[in-house]
C-alpha cells in the first residue's frame, strides 16, 4: 500500500488556507504546496500536506490530442501528445503539469500509468475531475511487476532519440530504455548504429515505421484496433499483465468508442477496471493459443485491464 | 494520359473469416453478365427532386420480372426469399438528403419482401454511419418492426467497432497507418441470411464510380477510409478484396441499383448541385461487377458529354483540392476497380459478355 499512495500524482495548490473548502468540496484530502505554504496548511483539518518546490521538478507539456484536419488526406489520425518517454527517460525524476479541467484527469492517469512521480497544478476547473481520478486510482491494486516492451532503446538523450521514443509511444511500439542491447527483448534499436543511422532519424517517422517493420506488427505484444487517441502501457509478472488504456482525446471531453484490443499470449481471465463506469465489461473475449482478444466497450478516459492465465 | 487499370503493387491483403463459401453464391449469382436496365421520364422530376413511387413500383415491377423470367412479382422475389430469410437492405446514404438510395425504392422493397412472407422484423435496412441514415428518414416509408440500423452512430459512438463482427475482418498496411484492420459489418456475419444491395448511382473521386461493389465493400467494412491518402488510393484493389470475403458473396443475392438520380463529379457527396444528372433509371442483376460496369458507362457519357476528364485519366494536371471544377479531382481515381473484382469471381467485366435488357415505361 505504501508503494501505491507514493504512486499516486498529488495536486499542487497555491491557494491559501481559506480555499480549503473548495479542495473539500471537490473530495481532495491531500496536496503538495510551496514550502512557505506547508505551516499554514498543516493547521486545516481533513487535508494532509506535503511541500514541493516546482523549481526541482521536471516540467511536462499538457497530454492530449492535436488534429491535423488541414492535411489532403483522408487520413483523420490526430496527433497524441503523451508524456511516456519522458517518464521512461528520466525513471526518478518528479514531474510538474500545468493543467485545467478534464486534462487534469488525464495528467494523473498519465502519470499513474508510466508509474511516474508528479504533482498537478490545476486551478478550480480541473478539482473535480482530478478527484475522481485519483479515488479511481487508489482502488486499483499494486502494478504487477515491470513493464513489458518489445523494445530496447538505446537512448543517447538526444532531441532525435527523443522524437523517435515520443513517436513510438504514440504508436503503441512498446519500448523500454535500455543502457544496452537486451537479447531478451524482440528488437533493439541504437540510433547511430549501422541499421538505424543517424542520418535516417533525421526523419523521425521514417525511423518509426522501420523500428515498427523491423519487428513486425505479428510480433508486437499489444495491438489496438478502432481508436486512434488511446496509448497502451502494459506491466506483468508470472502469468498476470495489466494493460494500462488512456484516451488521449479525453482532456477535449471525447470519449472513445469502443474498440478492439490484442495482446500475445492466452489469457483465460480478463477483467477490466474502467474510471468512466465500474459495470463496464470486456465483450467479444476471445482466448486464442497464442494472443488473446477483447473489446473494450469504450473509454472516457483511463482504464486497466487485469488478465491472468 | 489514360490508362486502362492501375498497373500496382497490390497489398498484402490478409483475410481473417470463418465463413464458407456457398455452394450457390449471391454474387455473381444465377443472372452472371445480365442487367436489367428500367427507365422512366415519369420516375423522378429533375427539378423538384420529387421520385414518383408508383412509377418507381412499376419500374420495380418490370425490373425483376425481366431478370427473373417470372409473370407474377411474388414469384420474383420468392425466386430469392423465402419466409424464414432475415434480410439486409444495404442502402447508400451519403450524398443524403439529395443523393441517396430513394426511400420510394426501399419502399418498394420492403413491400416485396413482405409479400413472399419476410417479417417485417427480420428486415433490416443498414448503412454504417446513423447520422447519414436518419438524415434519410426511411422509418417513414416502411411497415413498423423493420429495423433501420447503423453500424457507427446510431446505437453506438461514431468509430466504436461495437457494430463490426470481430472475428471478420481484412488486415492490411496502406501506408504505415497503425490501425491495419476492417471489420465487417456485425449483423451481416451473425443475423442477415440474405442481403440485398441498393447502391446509388454515382461518380467517386477515389473509386472512379461507386455502384454494387463500392457500396457492398466500402458499407460492410469499418476503418476503409484509411484506403486513401494525398493523390494515392487502393480502392483498385480494396473494393474487390472487401467484397469477396464470406459471408459476403453467399449473402449478396440480389442488386438493384438506383439510378433515379446520379452525380458526374465531386461525388459520392452531393454538396455541388451541378455536378448533379437524373438518369432516371433502375439496375436489376446479381451480377456487381457487370451492373457497375454498365454504371461506369453511363457516368462516363455524361462526363463526356460535360466535357469533363475521362474517369480513367491519371493526369497529375487534374488533381487539386477545388474539385469545384470538373476537371479537377482529389484523387487519382480507380475505375479499374470494376475489372480487378471480375478477376476475383464477383462478376463479368467483358462488354461483350454482359447483356442488358432495356425497358422503357
Amino acid at each position: 500500500m505504501f508503494f501505491l499512495a507514493a504512486a499516486l500524482p498529488v495536486l499542487f495548490w497555491t491557494g491559501a488556507p481559506n480555499t480549503a473548502p473548495t479542495l473539500q468540496q471537490a473530495g481532495i484530502d491531500h496536496i503538495a504546496v510551496p514550502a512557505f505554504q506547508a505551516d499554514p496548511w498543516k493547521n486545516v483539518s481533513g487535508i494532509s500536506v506535503e511541500s514541493a518546490d516546482l523549481d526541482k521538478t521536471v516540467k511536462l507539456p499538457s497530454p492530449g490530442v492535436q488534429l491535423h484536419m488541414s492535411q489532403a488526406s483522408a487520413s483523420r489520425v490526430p496527433w497524441v501528445n503523451s508524456n511516456g518517454w519522458r517518464f521512461m527517460r528520466q525513471p526518478s525524476a518528479r514531474f510538474s503539469y500545468d493543467v485545467k479541467g478534464n486534462t487534469a484527469a488525464l495528467a494523473a492517469a498519465e502519470a499513474f500509468c508510466f508509474g511516474a512521480n508528479a504533482v498537478i497544478q490545476s486551478d478550480a476547473s480541473g478539482l473535480a475531475s482530478l478527484s475522481s481520478m485519483l479515488k479511481f486510482l487508489s482502488t486499483l491494486e499494486g502494478r504487477p511487476g515491470p513493464a513489458l516492451t518489445d523494445v530496447g532503446f538505446v537512448d543517447n538523450g538526444s532531441s532525435t532519440d527523443a522524437e523517435v521514443m515520443n513517436l513510438m509511444v504514440r504508436d503503441n511500439l512498446l519500448f523500454s530504455i535500455v543502457r544496452t542491447p537486451n537479447p531478451n527483448l524482440t528488437l533493439n534499436v541504437q540510433i547511430g548504429s549501422k541499421e538505424y543511422p543517424t542520418q535516417e532519424a533525421t526523419n523521425p517517422d521514417t525511423m518509426e515505421h522501420k523500428i515498427r517493420a523491423n519487428l513486425g506488427d505479428a510480433r508486437r505484444l499489444v495491438r489496438i484496433y478502432g481508436a486512434s487517441v488511446v496509448v497502451v502501457h502494459v506491466t506483468g509478472e508470472q502469468g498476470k499483465v495489466r494493460l494500462h488504456l488512456l484516451n488521449y482525446g479525453s482532456g477535449q471531453g471525447t470519449r472513445v468508442g469502443a474498440f478492439r484490443v490484442r495482446i500475445l499470449g492466452h489469457y483465460s481471465k480478463g477483467q477490466l477496471h474502467s474510471f468512466d463506469n465500474t459495470n463496464d465489461q470486456l465483450a467479444d473475449y476471445s482466448p486464442e493459443s497464442d494472443a488473446t482478444e477483447f473489446t473494450v466497450p469504450g473509454l472516457k478516459a483511463y482504464a486497466v485491464v487485469d488478465l491472468s492465465q | 494520359m489514360l490508362a486502362a487499370a492501375a498497373e500496382e503493387q497490390i497489398p498484402d491483403y490478409r483475410i481473417h473469416s470463418r465463413f464458407q463459401r456457398s455452394p450457390h453464391p449471391g454474387m455473381p449469382g444465377p443472372y452472371k453478365g445480365q442487367v436489367v436496365r428500367v427507365h422512366s421520364e415519369k420516375s423522378i422530376d429533375s427539378a423538384s427532386e420529387h421520385v414518383d413511387r408508383a412509377v418507381v413500383k412499376q419500374m420495380l415491377s418490370a425490373g425483376m420480372r425481366s431478370l427473373t423470367g417470372q409473370s407474377r412479382d411474388q414469384d420474383c422475389w420468392s425466386r430469392f426469399f423465402t419466409p424464414q430469410d432475415v434480410v439486409g437492405v444495404k442502402v447508400n446514404c451519403s450524398g443524403a438528403p439529395h443523393i441517396m438510395s430513394s426511400p420510394e425504392l426501399v419502399n418498394g422493397i420492403v413491400e416485396n419482401l413482405t409479400a413472399v412472407g419476410v417479417q417485417a422484423k427480420n428486415i433490416w435496412i443498414y448503412e454504417r454511419f446513423g447520422g447519414q441514415l436518419e438524415s434519410v428518414g426511411y422509418q417513414k416509408f416502411v411497415p413498423d418492426g423493420v429495423h433501420i440500423w447503423a453500424a457507427e452512430g446510431n446505437y453506438t459512438p461514431r468509430g466504436s467497432v461495437t457494430g463490426y463482427d470481430p472475428n471478420t475482418y481484412v488486415e492490411v498496411d496502406f501506408f504505415g497507418e497503425e490501425d491495419t484492420r476492417s471489420f465487417m459489418v456485425r449483423p451481416v456475419a451473425d443475423t442477415f441470411t440474405k442481403i440485398i444491395n441498393v447502391p446509388k448511382m454515382k461518380e467517386h473521386q477515389a473509386a472512379g464510380v461507386t455502384g454494387c461493389l463500392k457500396n457492398i465493400a466500402y458499407g460492410d467494412f469499418s476503418n476503409v477510409d484509411r484506403s486513401h491518402r494525398f493523390t494515392k488510393t487502393n480502392t483498385y484493389s480494396y473494393i474487390g478484396t472487401l467484397a469477396s470475403v464470406e459471408p459476403l458473396p453467399s449473402k449478396v443475392v440480389l442488386q438493384i441499383m438506383d439510378g433515379l438520380s446520379s452525380v458526374w463529379h465531386a461525388g459520392p457527396f452531393s454538396q455541388l448541385p451541378q455536378f448533379r444528372f437524373y438518369p432516371k433509371q433502375i439496375l436489376f442483376g446479381t451480377d456487381p461487377v457487370a451492373m457497375d460496369h454498365v454504371a461506369l458507362d453511363t457516368i462516363e457519357a455524361k462526363r463526356k458529354a460535360e466535357g469533363a476528364p475521362s474517369l480513367f485519366d491519371r493526369s497529375p494536371s487534374h488533381l487539386g483540392k477545388d474539385n469545384s471544377s470538373a476537371s479537377i479531382n482529389h484523387f487519382i481515381r480507380e475505375p479499374g476497380h470494376v475489372e480487378y473484382a471480375s478477376h476475383l469471381g464477383l462478376g463479368v467485366y467483358d462488354s461483350k459478355q454482359i447483356h442488358i435488357k432495356a425497358i422503357e415505361l
